[in-house]
């Protein structure tokens, strides 16, 4: 028999039952449906994972920091440490940065030091960095041959408060506001280092000190030469800090030194690492570990979460799988009917000689069509409801997917956008393949029952 | 000159109902030549279908062997008595058997497709042999919209359809009235005789066998007595 009449046999015989056979089909879209939507939940899932994981920082960068202890053998973060790392295999460019601690120092700028500052950081990286490191000018310029020419972080301006307005009204809330205006505008502005001058109680009767009457001996002036956007995955003072050359903050250290007496700093407060590729993450992070650093990475954060999403994955299909199983039972149910009824045609059958390989592709093909029918229409429908929930979801969600200003950097509107539901296309290609082995799976047991049958059957009257 | 076509030696055919052994053939010994007109004869339970059954190597003997056309039956595997079917042997059968979801052309066209033929081929060949039974003009007609005659008549093409050397016929016109049945038996006789096929007449109507060269009737698994015509 060739294969086309085996296949229009089969289809014949589909058709002569199209109710059977239609209910039959029925259970296999709804497994074939259920598989699909359930695995397209779970991709949906991980891909709005990877989607903010990449949103809060660079997959590729590995943050190392000093040793906590503090004993002598300690491996310090110094220049031999960052030679040391740039040797490692895969790795592309290591950027150091040093911070300068302010510790009793302020800074001051406005008339007559009118502006205070916060506990600003302060961080010096080597200058040929400031582009590599991944700084994007607001405005302004990156700092150039001028000594203590500085960049500030986007928000530097609102940390200072003015000291001429009263408690509770002398700094710029920007946080709930995002058309606030600071004090003083950043760029441009000259900022000193400044020493506080000690008051005696009695001026002012141990009270705060009055609007724009402390003193301050300025022991540095920095400028703003420009401005620079946030980026948490940098580092804060991009947000709130400043950034100068290395051999300015080196040169302010040694003046504070001289004015405060502190320790001179060996290491570096912290190095950015970039490797080449997300997946050398995990091997060289594993390395500066063990030298005795303090590393940190996306990957610490994407693996366990990977994970998870694996097995809520795998858990989701599998309860996916259970209505395929199910529906196979239904396959294998009507085929073994369907078998009884026609003892007799398969008896006649025989008796004319049909090969017993062909009666058994003849009903292995059924149960095949079975499968295929449901899964052809069991994917379709599925893409009908991933469209759906993606489209309803969207609607729901509404602005949450927005970056509003201000909050995408800081990670917290962590977007799960609004795709829930995605289909690849290797997903529907396997449930349709799935569906059809699950039909010739089902059909196998059926198919050799029928091939059992007796040429006899024919000669009964 | 003569030509065995079929050769019967020693078959013996024993059922186990429950313990007990129910002798069905006892020891059977015959030959049948090319081109004759053989009636196995007898009354219910006389061993007369369970011989065909073993003759068409529908069921393997206890004992004995079946040779048709040279070739020992009893010897076959299934696959193999398959392609010997479809090559050599043509069923008529008391029922009918046509399926009922084919045409009256696809039903005789039936064993020309398990042998592989093309659709084309076998239903030109199927359509020519349904003209000879007066068919022509039914070509299209599903069983169910056909008498029984008819539908005997189908059988016969589709029996004749592979152009084997035996057809076995297990009462063709046990369902039929007196009139179709010599319409029947003469179309089956007129072919075969054409081409010179030998045809088992399996019967236990006495009119029936008088349409045979030759009658051996089986009583209790045994063959009593063999009687040939002398003109035809």
């Amino acid at each position: 028999m060739s294969f086309l009449d085996i296949m229009r046999m089969c289809l014949r015989n589909l058709y002569r039952r199209k109710g059977r056979t239609m209910l039959t089909v029925s259970g296999v879209i709804i497994g074939c449906c259920a598989i699909v939507v359930m695995v397209s939940l779970g991709i949906g899932m991980r891909e709005a994972q990877n989607e903010m994981l990449a949103q809060m920082g660079n997959l590729t960068r590995i943050t190392v920091s000093p040793s906590p202890v503090n004993n002598a053998q300690k491996t310090l973060l110094d220049k031999k440490a960052v030679k040391e790392i740039q040797a490692l295999p895969n790795v592309t460019t290591v950027i150091a940065k040093r911070s300068l601690d302010l510790g009793e120092f302020v800074l001051t700028t406005g008339e007559k030091n009118r502006f205070v500052g916060g506990s600003t950081t302060i961080i010096g990286i080597s200058e040929t960095d400031f582009e590599k490191i991944g700084y994007r000018l607001l405005e302004g310029k990156f700092p150039d041959k001028r000594p203590f020419e500085v960049l500030s972080g986007k928000n530097f301006a609102f940390e200072f408060t003015d000291s001429k307005r009263p408690e509770g009204k002398n700094m710029v809330d920007y946080w709930m506001d995002e058309n606030a205006k600071p004090f003083f505008k950043a760029l441009g502005a000259e900022v000193s280092i400044s020493q506080k001058k000690e008051k005696k109680p009695s001026d002012n009767g141990g009270q705060q000190p009055a609007a724009g009457t402390a003193e301050y001996k300025e022991i540095q002036k920095l400028t703003v030469a420009g401005r620079i956007n946030e980026d948490y995955d940098i580092g804060e003072e991009t947000m709130s800090g400043l950034v100068m050359r290395m051999k300015d903050l080196e040169k302010l250290q040694k003046q504070l030194q001289r004015a405060d007496g502190r320790k001179k700093q060996k290491e570096y407060s912290q190095i950015l690492v970039s490797v080449k590729d997300m997946k050398d993450v995990v091997q060289t992070e594993e390395i500066i570990k063990m030298m005795g650093f303090q590393t940190f990475s996306m990957e610490s954060i994407r693996k366990p979460m990977e994970k998870d999403a694996q097995q809520k994955q795998l858990m989701l299909g599998g309860l996916g799988a259970i209505s395929l199983i199910v529906a196979a039972i239904g396959i294998a149910n009507t085929m073994i009917m369907s078998i009884a009824e026609r003892t007799r045609e398969i008896g006649i059958m025989k008796a004319l000689g049909c090969f017993l390989g062909d009666i058994r592709k003849e009903f292995l093909m059924e149960a095949a069509t079975i499968g295929f029918m449901g899964g052809t229409v069991g994917i379709a429908l599925s893409y009908g409801a991933s469209w759906a929930m993606n489209y309803f979801s969207a609607a729901a969600g509404g602005g949450t997917g927005e970056d509003t200003f201000g909050m995408g950097a800081m990670g917290m509107v962590a977007s799960t956008g609004t795709t829930i539901s995605i289909i690849p296309v290797w997903l529907a290609v396997f449930a349709l393949v799935f569906s059809i082995f699950i039909g010739v799976a089902a059909g196998y047991y059926p198919a050799n029952k029928a091939v059992k049958i007796s040429a006899l059957e024919a000669m009964k009257a | 000159m003569q030509e065995t076509m079929i050769k019967i030696s020693d078959v013996r055919k024993v059922y186990k109902i429950g313990n007990e052994k129910v002798v069905a053939l006892d020891r059977i010994n015959a030959e049948i030549q090319k081109g004759e007109i053989c009636c196995i004869f007898g009354t219910s339970g006389s061993g007369k279908s369970t011989l065909l059954n073993q003759l068409a190597g529908m069921e393997k003997p206890t004992q004995g062997k079946v040779i048709i056309n040279k070739v020992d039956i009893t010897k076959l595997q299934e696959n193999q008595m398959a392609a010997f079917r479809q090559k050599h042997i043509g069923f008529i059968f008391q029922a009918y058997n046509l399926l009922p979801y084919m045409t009256a052309l696809e039903n005789t066209a039936l064993p020309l497709m398990f042998q592989g033929y093309g659709r084309k081929d076998r239903e030109a060949r199927a359509a020519s042999l349904l003209e000879k039974v007066g068919l022509g003009k039914r070509l299209h007609h599903y069983p169910s919209q056909m008498s029984g005659g008819q539908q005997q008549r189908v059988g016969i093409a589709r029996a004749f359809a592979v152009s084997p050397e035996v057809i076995f016929a297990d009462e063709p016109t046990g369902n039929l009235d007196t009139k179709t049945t010599s319409q029947i038996m003469e179309m089956v006789l007129e072919i075969a005789g054409k081409n010179n096929q030998t045809i088992v007449l399996v019967t236990h109507d006495p009119e029936m066998a008088s349409y045979a060269d030759r009658i051996l009737t089986l009583i209790d698994g045994n063959i009593v007595k063999d009687e040939r015509k002398e003109s035809r």
